[in-house]
């Protein structure tokens, strides 16, 4: 029957194109995986690994027990929240404005991708001397318009707002370039007939391109939610998680842990717990970002 | 009886190759030609300086030396990762406050054993006990040495001689003077005295000023059974540093590490700066300071019980898990022997070795007032050891940092915090037996 | 439109433009720095007030080049990234095409999108050490390859995310009348959608590569002295009594223009698809 055969030929394609970028994928994350979970598991300190010994979910218990632990959580999130809201927004917006009829577009979107490709440590070692409160040249700025010097990332209140601000910058153009080109991919008879019926550019936007894009808009964002809960060479070299533990994320301390204290168990269990934390709000916004998994 | 005296003196010329005489002519140079060592180093001067003697060294024994430097965070990662895991990419490791850690892990080789091949050191040459003590016994684990050290440096006082000179201000001798000369400049300055603030990095400093005041960090400087950095002089020597450095300290003192602090008075931001001797280049080169030649150095003030600053050292060692040991330690013994360690003192102004610290060459090319702002230092009679020689460091700092740390930052009840402080770092201290 | 309007809608894109060029400009702003910083002596680096004209020098850059094996690390770094970029991107299409579409995909593709994901959740800094001890077995270390796989774990699931949302703009029914007229199933992807989906994978293979050039950690754990790449080379100006701005920063500079040549290459891509989408029938 000519359903049968159909139905084996895609199903060799199918295969065929899913199998080798799968199968890859998957090996080369196995391993590291399952290690760092049966390591948290144990009670293991890196330099007597002949006392490493098995104590089921005792790390686990003892990390909820941790105010550290706890309150790092608790700052993660604001950091998170902060970073990406503001990216989304200022995204957006620049991906809007770019793909409207304003001059010499093209230039502007290789201008708004420089942030990101310079090497992070780079951008951190910059932004660190930027914000020095006696040498940097932010606060030359503000001593311009009469404002007071500021601490930014010296200070207990700015350093969270200011490892933001840095992060924001670096990623942004991410947001930009991803949701330009979404909106770029969009095909022209969609638009055309929209004009045809009259909508105006602020109604074709609203009505039609925005729901178009929508899941290369929630991907963008899966994407940077993970990537800025696991953030930490930026910060480590800003801030290295301080002043005090303002600055410290769960990234840090699970560094911390596991290769300053070198609790390789401790650790490992932080970032387990910390792989969890993101699953459920990847599995979150997936399913009410309308990331359609099936299409 | 001629006979006899003929036999003897026979005897003692055809023996006397075999005792030796001083110079190295039993040391099998060339026996381990054609090796490649691997050197995992920090980017630190002294890996600078050695680069210009390895040359020497390679012609000497055709052992090819390979080095491999990395910036402070990264290496200690990457050198972490190598020994951990019995890797052996690295022969030699440069090593710091972990040698206790690495020593009991069984990652670094003892090298009491090593002195005694005579067929790769010349023990009496190299004379071990010329090494500075207070060095040598940071790297000392059970009574054994694990590291040479090659690089130390102690607390002095840095201070810009041109404006003390303008304000007819005294050089401090004492913590008091320090404070009231700090709070005196700090209304004309952005501070009054750089400090380092941040959790990590005012451990060391503070330590200094505690041990100043009659006050230790531990019960027993040998088997580390209880903090008592907690003692009534303890409290006071906190209490002192913490509150210049939040008082007449930079803004944003609360993070601030040496990079921050050196870059500060290499700008001129500053007229005092306490830390380590090593940044003395950094201020008289006149390519990265505005400060060159302007700068003074003194020794570190003294509380009531003295002036005892705490100080820091580099040293290599040996990795375990290194296939060419015998040529490792070849090396080893080569780069940190008295000549040797003349010519890389020579070249970047800093040693290990007392001998070296007082030869005349380099009182030609350095400051009098550093050297003899760091001789004092390394005179002065202290306590106990800088850190602690536990295997659990990197805990110990976190901990106590974070105590002086929030006394930095805030107004707080010395007494209270470090009483919190104390009873964390005595678990420390027990965990790590 | 009468005049008028058209008037006030040129109005309209002038502001936008100042406005946006304005905000491009002040983004740009740490940039810029860092370029001065490059051009500038370690003593003017760091000077307050901040001196916006002083004493140009290249000195820098010859320092860079001559002192550092800065070839060599772009070498190394273009290796790695041109490597993992065409191997993942190369892995990872196809498989975003088989997902992206209704017909193709296989029952339980919700759970292999998401197994996908997971593999990324896990901080990078856990996998350190066991990586290292694999490689290290498999006399892997101070070799490409090594890092190659390294950066594959998130290229690949990076990639195949991406590029499965961005194929999904694209409408089945194009497909669907080439196979009525005759296609095999991989030459209506290969005519259909890579020629239109060409922005989509242009832009995942600029991140892609983007990653592998300036990913620091796995490449300090797994290179060693023959495999060192352009990071570490930046962070090589970071020692232990001083920062050197200039060097750190003109290795900085120096290597932007890899990838914006990159970029390049990869834009005429872009451009040629978008043209060739406008043309469709």
């Amino acid at each position: 029957m000519r359903g049968g055969l159909q139905e084996r030929e895609i199903r060799r394609f199918r295969w065929a194109m899913l199998a080798p970028g799968l199968i890859v994928l998957f090996a080369i994350n196995a391993v590291p995986i399952i290690d760092t979970l049966l390591t948290s598991f144990n009670d293991f300190y890196l330099p007597r690994p002949q006392q490493e010994k098995f104590i089921g979910l005792a790390n686990y218990v003892n990390l909820f027990k941790d105010a550290r632990f706890l309150s790092a959580l608790g700052r993660t999130f604001k950091f998170v929240a902060l970073v990406v809201s503001t990216e989304i927004v200022l995204g957006l917006s620049i991906a809007i404005l770019l793909t409207s009829d304003i001059k010499a577009s093209k230039a502007l979107r290789s201008v708004f991708l420089l942030p990101i490709i310079l090497t992070p440590i780079t951008t951190a070692f910059m932004w660190r001397i930027m914000f020095s409160p006696t040498l940097g040249v932010f606060n030359y700025f503000l001593s311009l318009v009469g404002i007071e010097p500021q601490q930014w990332i010296y200070s207990v209140d700015q350093a969270l707002p200011s490892v933001a601000m840095v992060i924001t910058w670096c990623k942004t153009p991410f947001m930009i370039m991803v949701f330009y080109t979404g909106l770029l991919s969009i095909p022209d008879d969609v638009i055309d007939a929209a004009m045809i019926d009259g909508a105006s550019r602020w109604q074709q936007m609203i009505h039609i391109k925005l729901p178009l894009i929508r899941p290369v808009f929630f991907v963008a964002i899966l994407f940077q939610l993970i990537d800025t809960f696991k953030e930490f060479d930026l910060t480590f070299i800003l801030t290295r998680g301080g002043p005090g533990s303002t600055t410290e994320w769960l990234s840090v301390y699970t560094y911390l842990n596991s290769f300053g204290f070198l609790k390789m168990g401790y650790g490992s269990a932080s970032a387990i717990i910390m792989s969890v934390l993101i699953t459920i709000i990847a599995a979150l916004v997936v399913k009410f970002g309308g990331v359609n998994l099936e299409q | 009886m001629r006979k006899l005296m003929v036999a003897v003196l026979c005897c003692l010329v055809f023996l006397a190759p075999v005792f030796g005489q001083a110079g190295g002519d039993q040391v099998q140079w060339r026996k381990y030609a054609g090796t490649s060592l691997y050197l995992g180093m920090n980017k630190h001067i002294y890996t600078t300086t050695i680069r210009k003697v390895i040359d020497e060294f390679t012609a000497k024994t055709g052992i090819k030396i390979v080095i491999d430097e990395y910036a402070q965070d990264e290496f200690m990662n990457k050198r972490l990762v190598d020994l951990s895991s019995g890797a052996g990419a690295f022969d030699i490791v440069m090593m710091d406050s972990i040698a206790t850690q690495a020593a009991q892990a069984g990652w670094i080789e003892n090298l009491d054993p090593w002195f005694e091949r005579k067929d790769l050191v010349d023990k009496k040459a190299y004379n071990f006990q010329d090494l500075s003590p207070s060095f040598r016994k940071a790297f000392t684990v059970n009574g054994s040495t694990y590291a040479i050290p090659v690089s130390g440096e102690k607390q002095i006082l840095y201070y810009r001689k041109d404006i003390f000179k303008e304000k007819n201000l005294k050089v401090p001798a004492t913590f008091d003077e320090l404070f009231e000369t700090a709070k005196t400049l700090k209304k004309e300055y952005p501070a009054g005295i750089l400090l380092r603030g941040q959790k990590i990095h005012t451990v060391s400093n503070t330590t200094g000023v505690i041990w100043s005041y009659g006050g230790k960090i531990a019960d027993d400087p040998a088997k580390y059974n209880k903090a008592v950095f907690n003692s009534p002089e303890g409290i006071k020597g906190a209490d002192m540093y913490t509150t210049m450095a939040r008082e007449f300290g930079p803004a944003g003192v609360g993070n601030y590490t040496w990079y921050e602090c050196v870059s500060d008075f290499q700008q001129g931001k500053a007229p005092m700066y306490l830390d380590m001797s090593v940044f003395m280049s950094q201020f008289e080169d006149k390519e990265k300071s505005l400060v060159a030649g302007k700068v003074g150095y003194a020794p570190m003030p003294a509380g009531p019980a003295g002036s005892k600053p705490t100080g820091g050292a580099w040293a290599i060692s040996m990795s375990t898990a290194s296939k060419k040991k015998d040529a490792a330690f070849m090396f080893l013994s080569w780069v940190t022997s008295p000549e040797v360690c003349v010519k890389l003192a020579l070249e970047g102004g800093i040693s290990a070795r007392s001998s070296v610290l007082g030869h005349p060459s380099l009182a030609a090319k350095y400051p009098a007032d550093w050297l003899s702002a760091f001789s004092a230092g390394l005179a002065a009679d202290v306590p106990e050891l800088t850190f602690p020689l536990i295997s659990k460091n990197e805990e110990y700092l976190d901990t106590i940092g974070t105590a002086f740390n929030s006394l930095i930052l805030k107004k707080q009840d010395v007494k209270a915090v470090l009483d919190d402080a104390a009873i964390k770092v005595t678990k420390i201290f027990q965990e790590s037996k | 439109m009468s005049s008028k309007a058209r008037r006030k809608k040129g109005y309209g894109v002038w502001v936008k433009t100042i406005l946006i060029w304005g905000f491009a400009v002040l983004y740009l702003f740490p940039l810029v720095w860092t370029f001065s910083l490059s051009l500038k002596t370690q003593v003017d680096a760091l000077s307050y007030p901040p001196k916006f004209i002083s004493i140009l020098t290249l000195s820098n850059y010859v320092k860079v080049w001559s002192e550092s094996d800065f070839l060599k690390y772009c070498l190394n770094s273009l290796i790695i990234a041109l490597s993992a970029t065409v191997i993942g991107l190369t892995l990872a299409t196809p498989a975003a095409y088989v997902l992206s579409r209704k017909r193709y995909k296989p029952k339980g593709s919700k759970y292999i999108l998401f197994g996908v994901l997971s593999t990324r959740v896990v901080p990078q800094i856990t996998f350190m050490i066991p990586f290292f001890i694999l490689f290290r077995k498999l006399r892997l270390i101070d070799t490409h390859i090594s890092v190659i796989i390294m950066h594959l774990t998130i290229i690949l699931g990076f990639g195949i995310w991406m590029m499965k949302s961005y194929f999904q703009e694209i409408p089945f029914e194009l497909e669907e009348s080439a196979l009525i007229d005759g296609c095999n199933y991989f030459t209506a992807f290969r005519r259909i959608i890579l020629p239109l989906g060409a922005p989509g994978i242009a832009t995942t293979a600029i991140f892609s590569f983007n990653y592998s050039w300036n990913e620091f950690l796995y490449s300090l754990i797994l290179t060693g002295k023959n495999t060192k790449t352009v990071p570490l080379g930046v962070y090589n100006w970071v020692g232990y009594e001083e920062i050197n701005w200039g060097g750190l920063t003109a290795t900085a500079i120096l290597a932007l223009v890899p990838i914006l040549i990159f970029y390049g290459f990869v834009q005429r891509g872009l451009v040629r698809g978008l043209t060739m989408g406008a043309v469709k029938g």
